[in-house]
């Protein structure tokens, strides 16, 4: 009986609001002829209700918060073009100095390697040579009798070039015959091939001894001494 | 039909010239509904502000949405019965006759201050369905949509309601 008397409380709020049908209407008048509850509801609802509708119509508060909301959006509107300002300043920024770097050649400053360059020492010259981006070291012995060596180490990255480029053994005593094999090693020795580096492998490649390079200068010296014997016998 | 009445119709006007309207159009009605909500003016105007700021950022994020006097409502009945179930927690009241802010003098007639605790003492549900549907003026099926309710229960509610208010307004009412 409770759920019916909940559809009635439904029929009597729908006849308080002015929204039951007519048929709605007859529903709970005969309702209400048996339940007390439902005919006082009836009879008192409209009461309330007019209070309430008095009260509203009777009401003169007019509050203005428009100012208050609009000044909140431009605030809020305010704030995120000084981030997106400050965002994009930074942004210039960074790139300015980035570019500056590049075109000022700082930036190879700070490879780890330097730029490379011939090493000599005795009878024995080096070239090093850097790949980019993973800087490899590639020394190529270029004198002769140069022994092949693969260091199965990997070389320090910056100390040894720059030992290597900038101070050149000299031969202290040339009288006393360097061999080439010992130059290679001590080449090797310089570099420092002992430390840790990014660098994959050392390799040294003999040039060839006898170069095409070399054979024609031995030809040149052969077509001289002839022409000398010549000009001797003349 | 009040949901009929697109709020800022026009879509291609930036969204805070469209809560602008949308400002001048709703502010009274709605700072009333929700003054009579939670009995105190100045939580009130908050209320509102919040509300009205909300609806300037969904305009902003997605401007095709449709937004209807309804979602105002909705949001201010959200934002008051958060205000009153904070209230109740910390066991705070507001004693009507004392606060200046809820009522201007011409109004703060008896039958006013009656009719307010009154109001008081319904529960949120109940206040709701009967201030959106006497005071603001919505049918049982918008108070239903903006409530997210049936429309037979926004009825029940309203009858229960009140009876309620006329056994605390006595006479008067």
């Amino acid at each position: 009986m409770k759920g019916d008397h909940g559809r009635f409380e439904a029929l009597a709020g729908a006849v308080v609001l002015g929204e039951a049908t007519a048929a709605e209407r007859a529903a709970f008048d005969v309702h209400a002829s048996t339940c007390a509850t439902c005919a006082e509801d009836l009879a008192g609802a409209p009461l309330a209700r007019a209070a309430i509708e008095r009260a509203g119509a009777a009401e003169t508060w007019r509050p203005s918060i428009g100012s208050l909301v609009l000044g909140r959006i431009r605030d809020g509107r305010r704030s995120r073009f000084r981030t997106t300002i400050g965002a994009l300043g930074w942004a210039v920024a960074v790139s300015i100095v980035f570019n500056v770097a590049l075109a000022s050649g700082i930036a190879s400053r700070f490879s780890p390697l330097g730029s490379g360059g011939d090493v000599t020492s005795g009878q024995t010259a080096m070239r090093i040579e850097f790949e980019s981006p993973a800087p490899r070291l590639r020394a190529a012995v270029v004198s002769p009798r140069a022994a092949v060596a693969v260091a199965p180490r990997r070389a320090r990255t910056v100390r040894p070039a720059v030992v290597a480029r900038a101070t050149p053994r000299p031969v202290s005593h040339p009288s006393v015959p360097v061999e080439p094999a010992d130059d290679a090693a001590n080449v090797l020795a310089g570099l420092d091939l002992d430390g840790p580096s990014d660098a994959k492998h050392v390799a040294i490649e003999p040039r060839p001894r006898c170069s095409p390079a070399a054979g024609s200068i031995a030809a040149d010296a052969t077509d001289d001494a002839t022409r000398c014997a010549q000009n001797v016998r003349r | 039909m009040h949901d009929a009445y697109v709020l800022g119709l026009d879509r291609t006007l930036d969204a805070d010239v469209r809560v602008e309207r949308l400002v001048t159009e709703y502010e009274t009605k709605l700072a009333r509904y929700v003054r009579r909500f939670v009995s105190d003016g100045d939580f009130a105007l908050d209320i509102v502000q919040d509300v009205f700021f909300a609806a300037y950022r969904m305009l902003r994020s997605d401007p095709a949405r449709e937004l209807t006097a309804g979602w105002l409502y909705k949001t201010a009945t959200n934002h008051a019965i958060s205000y009153l179930r904070k209230k109740k927690r910390r066991g705070e009241t507001v004693p009507l006759g004392d606060d200046a802010g809820a009522f201007r003098t011409d109004e703060s007639s008896a039958m006013q201050l009656d009719l307010q605790r009154a109001l008081g003492a319904l529960g949120e549900e109940q206040l709701a369905c009967v201030l959106l549907t006497t005071y603001a003026g919505y049918s049982s099926a918008e108070a239903a949509t903006i409530l997210g309710t049936s429309a037979d229960a926004v009825r029940q509610r309203v009858c229960r309601a009140m009876r309620t208010l006329r056994t605390s307004l006595g006479e008067r009412a």
